[in-house]
């Protein structure tokens, strides 16, 4: 048959393109052989492990102010896990999960911070933090952040601790409104954001070292109102200090002035992430 | 006739009270005189304890009351056996073997004090340096800047720009926890002439985790259990200068002890100059970046070299790469080592030590 150009027909292909493959963030019907969600572009791997292994994934999220420093933490957190040959291990499940890792490391090994986030709706995943506030000041105006926040079993804060220690209260205010918007967006007793682990990380506080001494003091003192929040509407919460850089210096660009790491050396970023995993254990 | 004037408000106090009896005695008011010499012998027993206060005019003349402690005379002046010396005895209290076991060597090598030193305490000091130093011989240096790997092979900006670097004794290892110990212990952070002026108000903050002197990550003026010889660390650049000031004054997932990887030692034998803790040089950071590639900084930086366990690539954790840091800095990870320079100490000849052009042309010699 191949020999007359002609292709067998797979009458179990066939079969399997009529029964639409739904989309385990937006619920969107997508073929079975589709890599990202034609809707909301979320990876389709997810909602084949829930059908085929009938697990259903935990997912976190890691969000924060614009500038928090989401890019290099999660790049640093991908790296190091893939690295490790201990319990916890990172297995990327597709070549976009590679990308963010490899984006990052790149620029690291080279003493520069990578390239901001660029604003591009069309991949959920690179989802700056700009979007994450316009769909918290304005609810639905990203549908599937929204959905993605109401599946997701904890979450990352971050939160720029130069910046809260400096006395910015924008950044106070930011995270504040963020929890706000969680504890609405799943206000259920027993399943809603009040019971699920909620991981705050002060980010670059290499530039505070003090911060590594002790995080829910710093945030006592920098961010009163946010501790005062998670006081009230959480259970299960914690405050952690992170920071990838040892030192940092500004370089003038012709297009600017260009933050650059001056060594790179991670401290605390598995910290956060294994804590919500243990506590993510502990609600089974 | 001096000398017959009392000399003490007390030795005033008891010849008021006889003279007052004797004039009362002379004249009619004796009452007046018994009382007033009572008055003054009441005041000389309240004065008792306070016996030892001179009167001015008294205090060169060294009263009969005994001294006040000296401080202790420095160390420098008292290395000084006659010459010719005969061969100690090899007494553990002899003071140039405690300078030796305090690690001072630098100071009994230095060209003044070694010259009144015997020969076998000179030796003693010699061995003991080559003991705790490399010789690192003096020339040029290749001094890229930090972005080096990135800029093109044809930028003028990618030049390497040769130094001349004067000839120095350098730690074999970086200074260990018991080190330092002894360096708070000997009071470090008290001998304010071991501290720039400026820096007064803010040594009083260079405490440990429990409010005592130290660095930062000990507790209660101690080193963590078991980390006697790993690397000191968590003290700032202020304090790796004040302990070097010392040595010259009278007075993996964590770090390895310092005499651990000594497979990765260089030639002349200094371990760890790269890994396992950040060091502290005395250079600024970004002292040979090209002016069009100047990275600017809240605060001025201090350089700090060889990488420390925690850095993540390895390709920052090489002898040319550079990074910096505040110099009020005490971090986790950054530690230092001594270096001494050549022209710091006698050099050797025939066991005797060199003088004038012999040691300059010794020098010369050595660095060739």
């Amino acid at each position: 048959m191949r020999a007359n150009g002609m292709l067998e027909l797979d009458s179990y292909r066939l079969a399997a393109y009529t029964v639409p493959s739904p989309c385990y963030i937006c619920g969107g019907g997508n073929n079975y052989d589709a890599e990202l969600c034609r809707h909301c572009h979320a990876p389709m791997a997810l909602a084949h492990q829930a059908m085929t292994q009938k697990i259903h994934p935990r997912m976190i999220a890691t969000i924060g102010p614009s500038g928090a420093g989401k890019t290099v933490y999660l790049g640093m957190l991908s790296d190091m896990l893939s690295r490790q040959d201990e319990a916890l291990q990172l297995l990327a499940r597709g070549a976009f999960s590679i990308r963010l890792q490899q984006h990052a490391m790149a620029a690291l090994s080279q003493c520069e911070f990578p390239e901001k986030t660029p604003n591009e709706p069309d991949r959920w995943h690179w989802m700056p933090g700009e979007s994450l506030i316009e769909e918290v000041d304005h609810p639905n105006t990203f549908p599937v952040i929204r959905a993605f926040l109401n599946k997701c079993s904890g979450i990352l804060v971050l939160i720029d601790a130069p910046r809260a220690e400096a006395g910015d209260n924008d950044e106070d205010f930011q995270t504040m409104k963020l929890m706000t918007y969680l504890c609405e967006l799943d206000a259920d007793d027993p399943t809603g954001w009040k019971n699920r682990p909620l991981a705050l990380v002060f980010t670059k506080a290499d530039q505070c070292e003090h911060c590594f001494d002790d995080p829910a003091a710093f945030a006592k003192r920098h961010t009163p109102g946010l501790v005062q929040q998670c006081r009230e509407r959480l259970k299960r919460y914690q405050f952690f200090a992170v920071g990838v850089a040892g030192a940092i210096g500004a370089r003038n660009e012709p297009h600017g002035r260009v933050l650059v790491p001056l060594r790179i050396e991670p401290r605390g970023i598995v910290d956060p992430f294994r804590w919500l995993l243990d506590e993510l254990d502990t609600m089974k | 006739m001096h000398r017959f004037l009392p000399h003490t408000v007390n030795h005033w106090l008891a010849a008021l009270a006889a003279l007052s009896l004797f004039a009362g005695w002379l004249t009619t008011y004796s009452t007046l005189g018994a009382a007033i010499a009572l008055t003054t012998l009441c005041i000389l027993a309240i004065r008792a304890p306070h016996s030892k206060l001179a009167l001015p005019w008294s205090r060169p003349r060294q009263p009969s009351t005994p001294p006040a402690p000296e401080p202790p005379a420095p160390v420098v002046q008292s290395v000084r056996p006659p010459r010719p010396k005969k061969a100690k005895s090899g007494a553990k209290d002899s003071l140039v073997e405690q300078m030796v076991d305090q690690g001072r060597v630098a100071l009994l090598l230095r060209p003044q004090i070694a010259a009144n030193l015997s020969d076998i305490d000179l030796q003693k000091a010699q061995d003991a340096l080559d003991n705790s130093m490399a010789m690192v011989p003096q020339g040029q240096v290749a001094m890229r800047p930090r972005c080096y790997e990135v800029l093109n092979g044809d930028t003028p900006d990618r030049a390497e720009r040769l130094i001349q670097v004067e000839g120095l004794f350098l730690d074999r290892y970086a200074v260990s926890n018991a080190q330092y110990l002894e360096f708070v212990s000997g009071g470090g952070y008290e001998q304010m002439s071991l501290w720039d002026e400026a820096l007064w108000p803010a040594v009083l903050t260079f405490v440990d985790r429990t409010g005592q002197p130290g660095p930062r990550f000990w507790e209660n003026g101690s080193f963590p259990e078991g980390k006697e010889d790993h690397p000191v660390v968590g003290i700032s650049w202020y304090e790796a200068c004040a302990y070097a000031a010392n040595l010259w004054s009278s007075g993996l997932n964590t770090t390895v002890p310092v005499h651990a990887l000594e497979r990765g030692a260089s030639a002349n034998g200094v371990v760890q100059l790269v890994d396992n803790v950040w060091e502290w040089t005395s250079t600024s950071f970004g002292a040979w970046e090209p002016p069009n590639r100047k990275i600017e900084t809240q605060t001025p930086l201090k350089s700090i070299r060889g990488g420390a366990f925690d850095s993540y690539f390895e390709m920052q954790v090489h002898s040319q790469f550079q990074s910096g840091e505040n110099p009020l800095a005490r971090k986790h990870n950054i530690g230092f080592r001594c270096a001494l320079g050549f022209c710091d100490v006698v050099q050797m000849t025939d066991g005797h030590p060199a003088h004038g052009n012999d040691q300059a042309a010794q020098l010369q010699e050595v660095s060739a």
